[in-house]
């Protein structure tokens, strides 16, 4: 009945999510002599786990199959100890916080998300801490950024799965050569010769509106209260000199009428600004005149300035139980989600960037075009860190203003109007 | 002691009241008489002009008559006749006509303003005596209870006719204004219905405030008849009545009506269940929802113990108060059911059995059979979570009081206070944007109606013309836009408008191609907040006229040919025709799809969402609200995207304020609820 009620309010999303609800159902039974590479933490609480868990996973849509398939060898890996009646449904990793916090009790065991609802979902009281033993075989087995990601304060909540949340350049070779991929003045005349696009939606998404601040040194990171998970405080200074420069650099790309902001690319597209999420999709597009590189340089006033980005994670996370094994159950299973061998997996089927430190070390790993592109543009990338969701609101409505602006004074009224509205993204109590 | 001398009475207070009213009923029957002898001259005036007006028409009409009387009997000739005519045409416009004409209008408009005047005086002479009959009759009571008894009708009487005086002067006046309104020019007219409006406000809430003191003093005597019939009913009731009081349905079973009897005792039984190991405990936290204290809490080992959870208890809580209600009236329908039965007992008639309950399904009570799951059903969906909605917005559930782990409570009416906060503590305020929004939520529901509503009536009309070909065909074209599902076609027409869409590249080509201008750029169709807000109006008419051009069809093939025959006859421009017959006939039948229509493009999420998610983003707004953001969209957002549950409750009650009040008031407005002879 209550979930009758909540589309009272939500009856629009509620009808497209029904629409868009398929259920697959596996009953994976004890089978052994499957696939049961990969690293196993050994739990030492001595609780006897075994038994059949009804288990409910929601993972996107892509890696639906393959989930289950893992969740198979997980079963096999500790030797038939457990059933397990898996119960996946698709959810995207940014709707995942959404969804949880609507209903927890109603909420999937196990889930993916996207790094910047670790708050919400904590507040809520939707993740488990990763204490003890299992904390810190985490902290040990992934790279320190993912394990940071996924901290609030000292505590780890959530089990790093992709270290690929950023973004970097494609560009068809065709069009664009590697010299000119290097500053956004050459890479934009090199494709308005060829009658090309660039997607680069920094001026309608606040997430690659901070590729220009973050270039220019500028810094907004958010103190979050480790007990409450609540956002208490913040340190922006993206209304300051530097800030002027990064939004006088999207007001230029904005006014520009080849770029475009549509995030899907099309065959308009010559350059696109995007995560390893699109690698596959381009590789199959342009074959061998895909290129990959980390973000290009900007000029401001005659002065290049190299665009920054955000560096995010995704992770899976785990619902509290109220029955301690199958609590325990759930965290192995997560754990072993998230292992060097399902990352490589990942990593093979859909190129998506390990967090697990053995993965990201394998040789096919390192050359691989778009990671190489990723890494290379860390050096000039922030960490995202935990800031709230209003933020990203707020820094995209900037970005749209400084497009409608027509001075030199309306960005500076625009950034001006951006630090009044931080203080409405703190949490209230 | 010198004091109490100076002191009146309460009896002399009460004769001081009376002197004083008959006194200045007295002055008030005065000033009728004085404008009674105003009214006399002025109507002695009025016939003279009159009479001077008809001597002078009549003459003119004598003079037409014959011209035209010479002229068919060919008496004059054909360029006599006009010049005869013209001459006659420029008297009837003469300077003394306009005049008489002018004072005619000014005498009567004075005249009937000083009749409305006495009509208006004669009201208050009345209720100065419906105050002199009460005060007189309460010196009577004290004085002289006896005789006071004895005139108790006469005065309810006295009262009555007062009253109905009363009526038929208010109704006399509004025969006045009607006269006024007639003496007006066209100005004046609107300056008289703008302030009769405003005048009226007053009235209706008078009257508005009347309709609830009634309804309160009927519910209170119906909760006093209530306990009334219940404890008249237990005290003369048999013992198998009085068991019925503490065990639902034993009345009937004990004689014999067994089904009636056994279904009250099931609900008696599932609704004790029910409150025992279910509401009782959602109940009891129904004044706190749940204590922080009382949360859940979540252990090292990543195992929870939940604990009170503030939304469950909250639905449950309010699920439970319905079942209370429906309880006692259960057991209120219980007690009344042993009452009827003892009487059909006593008149010695036989009771119904549970075939007739049976039969009297189907049967008499057919009604009651087919409507009883619906009306669950709209208890349980619609009531209950409007219920339930009209509640959040009195708490403070948000994403930083989520359940399981973060409670929320109630917080009266802070956030409706935040409706009237115009400063906030960082960026904007929630009142500003709430107001912005709903201005523009109004001006784009006006638009949207209008614009496709005469747009779509100018295309049936197009249509339907004698002469146009392949009607059925412009049609079917037309019919297309609804053919296809609107999800789908909206999103494409909001990507068709995007900057990098194809009316972009279309533009940009021509721009490029045609004036060679290389330094085009896109017209930022929902970039730039004006072109966003007249685009969507615009894409609106493609969706909108369509469905327009199939309703007015209809109705433009019922308006009576022979209204536009003979407004032919009579040489009537098409824009007449237009705007005399088919305009009123239209809005006459279609006032009601107007509303309605207005109503629902306030809320029309669909169009607003799709197209532009609101968007463009406003950083100066609350919430970073857009400024194509309807009041729904905007209570979407704050909902799905920053977990706000208490201001989108808020902004929910406020949308259904602002619909009910523009519903009312339209609806008022309107010919169509006026009846048609009104009408026509």
């Amino acid at each position: 009945m209550k979930k009758a009620l909540k589309p009272l309010l939500l009856v629009p999303v509620l009808l497209l999510a029904t629409a868009c609800n398929f259920k697959y159902v596996y009953n994976i039974k004890g089978v052994t002599g499957g696939d049961t590479g990969g690293d196993i933490w050994e739990d030492d609480s001595g609780i006897d786990d075994s038994g059949t868990y009804n288990i409910k996973i929601w993972v996107d849509q892509s890696i639906e199959q393959l989930t289950s398939s893992q969740v198979a060898s997980f079963v096999s890996a500790y030797g038939g100890k457990y059933t397990i009646n898996l119960n996946i449904e698709p959810m995207t990793e940014s709707n995942a916080a959404t969804s949880m916090i609507q209903d927890v009790q109603d909420g999937a065991d196990i889930f993916c998300f996207a790094q910047d609802q670790l708050a919400r979902l904590k507040v809520a009281g939707a993740i488990t801490k990763l204490t003890g033993s299992l904390g810190n075989y985490i902290r040990n087995k992934n790279s320190d950024d993912s394990i940071k990601a996924g901290s609030i304060g000292s505590g780890l909540y959530a089990f790093p799965t992709t270290s690929d949340n950023g973004y970097f350049l494609y560009y068809n070779k065709q069009y664009v050569n590697d010299a000119a991929a290097k500053n956004m003045t050459t890479l934009l005349a090199s494709l308005k010769a060829a009658g090309k696009k660039l997607n680069f939606s920094a001026r309608a998404d606040g997430f690659y509106a901070a590729s220009y601040f973050i270039g220019m040194g500028c810094h907004s990171n958010w103190t979050i209260n480790e007990e409450s998970g609540k956002f208490t405080k913040f340190d922006d200074n993206y209304n300051s000199e530097e800030g002027f420069i990064a939004a006088k650099g999207i007001k230029e790309i904005a006014d520009d009428s080849i770029v475009a902001t549509r995030s899907i690319w099309t065959s308009e597209a010559g350059a696109i600004v995007s995560g390893i999420w699109e690698y596959a999709g381009l590789a199959e597009k342009w074959g061998t005149n895909l290129g990959c590189a980390e973000l290009p340089t900007f000029t401001v006033d005659g002065v290049d300035h190299h665009l920054g980005s955000l560096d995010g994670y995704k992770f899976i996370g785990v619902k509290p139980q109220v029955d301690s094994k199958k609590a325990s159950v759930c965290r192995k299973l997560a754990q072993f989600l998230t292992n060097n061998a399902c990352q490589t997996e990942r990593f093979n089927l859909f190129g998506w960037g390990p967090t697990h430190l053995e993965t990201s070390a394998r040789p096919d790993v390192i050359a691989h075009p778009g990671l190489s592109a990723l890494k290379a543009q860390h050096a000039y990338a922030a960490q995202q860190g935990q800031c709230p969701g209003a933020w990203f609101s707020t820094l995209m409505a900037a970005a749209t203003a400084i497009k409608t602006s027509s001075t030199d004074s309306d960005i500076r009224s625009i950034l001006a109007a951006y630090e009044a509205g931080l203080p409405a993204c703190l949490s209230d109590d | 002691m010198e004091k109490e001398n100076n002191t009146p009475t309460n009896q002399s207070k009460e004769e001081l009241k009376i002197n004083c009213l008959s006194a200045l009923n007295e002055e008030l029957s005065n000033l009728i008489s004085k404008e009674e002898e105003l009214q006399l001259e002025k109507s002695t005036l009025i016939k003279e002009k009159q009479d001077r007006y008809n001597s002078i028409t009549n003459e003119l009409s004598t003079r037409e008559s014959d011209l035209d009387k010479a002229f068919f009997n060919d008496e004059i000739s054909k360029e006599e006749y006009l010049k005869a005519d013209q001459e006659l045409s420029k008297a009837r416009e003469s300077s003394e006509i306009k005049t008489l004409t002018k004072d005619l209008l000014t005498l009567k408009k004075e005249y009937y303003y000083s009749v409305k005047k006495c009509h208006e005086t004669k009201i208050k002479i009345l209720k100065n005596e419906k105050k002199l009959i009460k005060l007189n009759a309460s010196l009577l009571r004290r004085n002289d209870h006896e005789t006071y008894k004895a005139q108790k009708g006469s005065v309810k009487e006295a009262l009555l006719s007062n009253e109905k005086q009363i009526e038929s002067e208010k109704k006399e006046v509004k025969t006045t204004e009607s006269a006024i309104y007639l003496t007006l020019s066209k100005g004046e007219q609107f300056v008289f219905k703008f302030k009769n409006f405003f005048k009226a406000i007053p009235g209706k809430f008078e009257g508005l405030g009347i309709a609830i003191s009634k309804l309160v003093l009927k519910i209170v005597f119906g909760i006093g008849h209530f306990f009334k019939e219940l404890g008249l009913t237990f005290v003369h009731g048999d013992w198998k009545t009085k068991v019925s009081y503490f065990i639902m349905g034993f009345g009937s079973i004990a004689r014999g009506q067994w089904l009636r009897g056994l279904v009250f005792f099931i609900f008696e039984v599932v609704f004790i269940l029910y409150m025992i190991f279910f509401g009782g405990q959602y109940l009891g936290k129904l004044n706190s929802l749940g204590y922080y204290w009382e949360a859940s809490s979540i252990a090292e080992d990543g195992t929870i113990i939940y604990g009170a959870n503030s939304f469950n208890i909250l639905l449950y809580g309010v699920l439970s108060l319905f079942f209370i209600a429906a309880f006692i009236y259960t057991w209120y329908l219980n007690i009344k059911q042993n009452k009827i039965s003892e009487q059909i007992i006593k008149d010695e008639k036989k009771l119904e059995g549970a075939k007739d309950d049976l039969r009297a399904m189907v049967d008499k009570n057919f009604h009651k059979t087919l409507l009883a799951l619906p009306t669950l059903g709209i208890v349980i969906f619609t009531i209950l979570p409007i219920f339930f909605m009209i509640l959040v917005a009195f708490t403070n559930y948000d994403a930083n009081h989520n359940p399981p782990l973060n409670l929320f409570g109630w917080v009266g009416f802070d956030n409706f206070g935040q409706l009237f906060e115009w400063t906030n503590s960082g960026g904007a305020s929630f009142s500003m944007t709430f107001g912005q929004i709903l201005l523009w939520t109004l001006v784009w529901a006006f638009f949207a109606t209008f614009t496709n509503y005469f747009l779509g009536m100018l295309v049936a009309m197009l249509i339907n013309k004698k002469g146009i070909k392949l009607k059925k065909l412009w049609r079917t074209i037309l019919v297309f836009s609804i053919a296809i599902p609107q999800f789908i076609s909206i999103l494409y027409v909001s990507q068709m408008f995007a900057s990098d869409g194809i009316i972009n590249n279309m533009h940009m080509w021509i721009q490029q191609n045609w004036f060679g201008n290389a330094e085009a750029t896109p017209i930022p169709f929902w970039e730039n907040e004006w072109l966003a807000r007249i685009t969507v109006i615009i894409i609106n008419l493609w969706i909108g006229v369509p469905y327009l051009m199939l309703v007015v069809t209809g109705i433009l093939m019922n308006i009576p040919a022979d209204l536009y025959e003979s407004a032919n006859v009579d040489g009537a421009s098409a824009w007449q025709q237009y705007s005399k017959i088919t305009l009123p006939y239209m809005l006459f039948i279609t006032g009601p799809y107007l509303l309605t229509s207005f109503t629902g493009n306030m809320n029309n999420f669909n169009v607003i969402y799709l197209l532009t998610g609101g968007g463009p983003k406003d950083i100066n707004m609350f919430g970073n609200a857009g400024k194509t953001d309807l009041l729904i969209t905007w209570l979407f957002s704050l909902a799905i995207n920053d977990s706000n549950y208490k201001l989108a409750a808020v902004i929910g009650i406020m949308v259904f304020i602002v619909v009910a009040v523009v519903s009312l008031v339209v609806y008022n407005l309107i010919p169509s609820t006026k009846n048609e002879e009104e009408f026509q």
